[in-house]
């Protein structure tokens, strides 16, 4: 309907030709800035990740899928690649559980909502070099978090979570779960607050159980909230970098060495360039196949 | 799943559910809260507190000294002002760019619009850190590594689908007849733009903003990449590169330090948390 008032109100007051150049030129900007500094890099590094760089000039052969067999052949790769899933726990399923369970709790029925909400946020806009800073120093052999289990009689002695090999990958995912479950609890309590009322006076009445209700109304209600905040933990967990950095290096010993801060040594502290290019591609693949998987399996969404 | 219907239950009047939901709150708010009380305690230690185990849970004596110490360690005060410029200037260019293009978008039928939209639906997609290298080589050409404009083109163009989602879900809720109604008017046309539309979508540029100025000042690693050097650094790449050569010996400072890099941001959305959180929210939703 729009359509045909639209032009018709085209034709009636101007006489302009039928191709309305005014979207174009409110666009142009934008197109500009992505084929620049986008598009062009995309299809540059896209080719890259077919050559090897031969010369410090930059100069290059052809290697064909020479560098996408050096990624996937190197077996580092695999231990990041593992522990990036382990890492998804931290950036995904917890915060996500925690961040359903707070929205549930805040949602109704408590006083200083709007507060609670904010106050929960609050870590979501904290620097992440700064949380990764805070955190190493709360794990510290003397820091807070050792001398409360030391005193609650947990362990016996201090632990040096950053510098073990077992511990070092949970310590940061304790500082993601941290920045993200106010993230999270904001998308799926915006979502909780679309559910309708009635329905669930509804399925009372009817003598519901709370967890057949939360099971049969609250969940597939809330499926697009949580398909959303499944496929941006998906984009967010291939991106992470500053958050495993800054606090372990990788390390010890590869111990929490994740794909992006992988991808980041070969591409520059080796200067692998071609690898580098191929190894990004590899993980732009998995955030699109990750992404796609987690649609699928949720059934679409009619969002 | 959740604790709440678990242990909730009306009939015997016993407030259960309030319980657990208080208890599940504080514990939540509790978590959110050490970490910074932590930081700012720490940073109120004299060299005395630091370092020593059991640890002092409230600064005694507190100072404000390690804040003055710290800032005489490193070009604090041009890092501060280079964070601001590099997060200032994304977030206009930024809002300049994506403005226009929201509005076209939202307001204008015409072809190729539904492709366009997912274009740009598709670049959120790109895990940024690919394009790591060729913008290193691509900025180098245009002699802008090492720049701050050079971040602030990239920053503004990693924000643009971002920013243009989420202007353009302020400006679909416009009424319909309004462009119309302007043109009848007989009003020319970027005057409908930054005269009718733009003072309508104010809410929604100063959510988008704020956000845009947010993430760009706590962005890491294109700062520590492009940026070499240390005159230019943001605040981000120069804390960590204090903690890299001072380490674990002037905790004090460091946090003196973070809790200076986090005050911006926290005053921000202190006085913007409803548009903060409703624009995260309302943008994720469409």
């Amino acid at each position: 309907m729009s359509e045909t008032q639209d032009s018709l109100v085209g034709k009636l007051t101007t006489d302009r030709s039928q191709l309305d150049w005014r979207p174009y030129v409110y666009l142009l900007p934008a197109f500009v800035m992505v084929a620049i500094f986008l598009a062009y890099p995309l299809v540059d590094t896209f080719l890259l990740s077919f050559q090897e760089v031969v010369t410090l000039g930059g100069e290059t052969r052809w290697v064909g899928l020479d560098n996408y067999v050096a990624v996937v052949t190197d077996p580092l790769f695999w231990v990041a690649a593992k522990n990036t899933l382990i890492f998804s726990v931290g950036m995904i399923v917890l915060p996500l559980v925690l961040g359903l369970g707070l929205a549930m709790a805040i949602n109704r029925g408590i006083e200083g909502r709007s507060f609670l909400r904010s106050l929960i946020f609050v870590p979501v806009v904290v620097p992440i070099v700064v949380a990764g800073i805070v955190f190493s120093w709360l794990l510290s052999p003397n820091g807070l978090v050792n001398w409360l289990l030391t005193t609650a009689g947990v362990i016996e002695e201090p632990a040096r979570f950053l510098n073990s090999t077992t511990l070092s990958l949970p310590s940061v995912m304790l500082m993601v779960l941290w920045k993200r479950t106010g993230y999270y609890m904001v998308i799926l309590l915006a979502g909780l607050q679309g559910l309708p009322d009635d329905v669930y006076e509804a399925a009372k009445i009817m003598g519901k159980s709370r967890w057949a209700m939360f099971r049969h109304i609250t969940l597939p209600l809330l499926k697009p909230a949580i398909l959303i905040t499944l496929v941006l933990g998906i984009i967010d967990t291939v991106r992470a970098f500053a958050h495993v950095y800054v606090m372990t290096g990788g390390g010890p010993s590869n111990s929490s060495e994740i794909l992006s801060t992988h991808f980041y040594q070969v591409a520059f502290g080796y200067f692998n360039f071609g690898k580098g290019a191929a190894y990004g591609f590899i993980l732009f693949g998995m955030a699109l196949v990750f992404s796609t998987i987690a649609i699928k399996l949720s059934g679409g969404t009619e969002i | 799943m959740s604790v709440t219907d678990v242990f909730a239950t009306d009939q015997d009047g016993f407030p259960w559910e309030q319980i657990v939901r208080y208890v599940a709150v504080s514990l939540a708010a509790l978590f959110v809260l050490v970490p910074l009380y932590w930081m700012v305690a720490t940073s109120l230690k004299d060299p005395s507190q630091i370092g020593i185990f059991p640890p002092t849970l409230v600064p005694s004596p507190a100072t404000v000294e390690p804040y003055f110490e710290a800032w005489e360690t490193g070009p604090w005060g041009q890092w501060f002002l280079n964070t601001m410029l590099i997060s200032g200037g994304s977030t206009i260019v930024t809002l300049a760019i994506a403005t226009p293009a929201a509005y076209a978008l939202a307001r204008f039928d015409f072809p190729g619009s539904n492709p366009i939209y997912l274009l740009f639906l598709g670049l959120l997609m790109i895990p940024a850190q690919i394009l790591l290298i060729p913008l290193y080589n691509l900025l180098s050409t245009l002699g802008l590594v090492d720049t701050r404009l050079g971040l602030i083109l990239v920053y503004s163009t990693f924000f643009l689908a971002f920013s243009i989602f989420l202007l353009h879900s302020f400006m679909t809720n416009l009424p319909e007849s309004l462009e119309e109604a302007a043109r009848i008017g007989g009003i020319p046309e970027w005057k409908i733009f930054f005269q009718v539309i733009l003072p309508l979508v104010k809410s929604g540029l100063t959510a988008t903003g704020m956000l845009i100025f947010v993430f760009t000042w706590n962005e890491f690693l294109f700062a520590l990449t492009f940026l070499k050097s240390e005159q230019l650094y943001t605040i981000s790449v120069g804390l960590q590169s204090f903690q890299g050569i001072h380490g674990a010996t002037v905790y004090n400072q460091l946090f003196a330090m973070s809790t200076l890099a986090t005050l911006p941001v926290i005053i921000l959305f202190a006085l913007f948390s409803e548009q903060f959180i409703e624009g995260i929210a309302g943008l994720e939703m469409q």
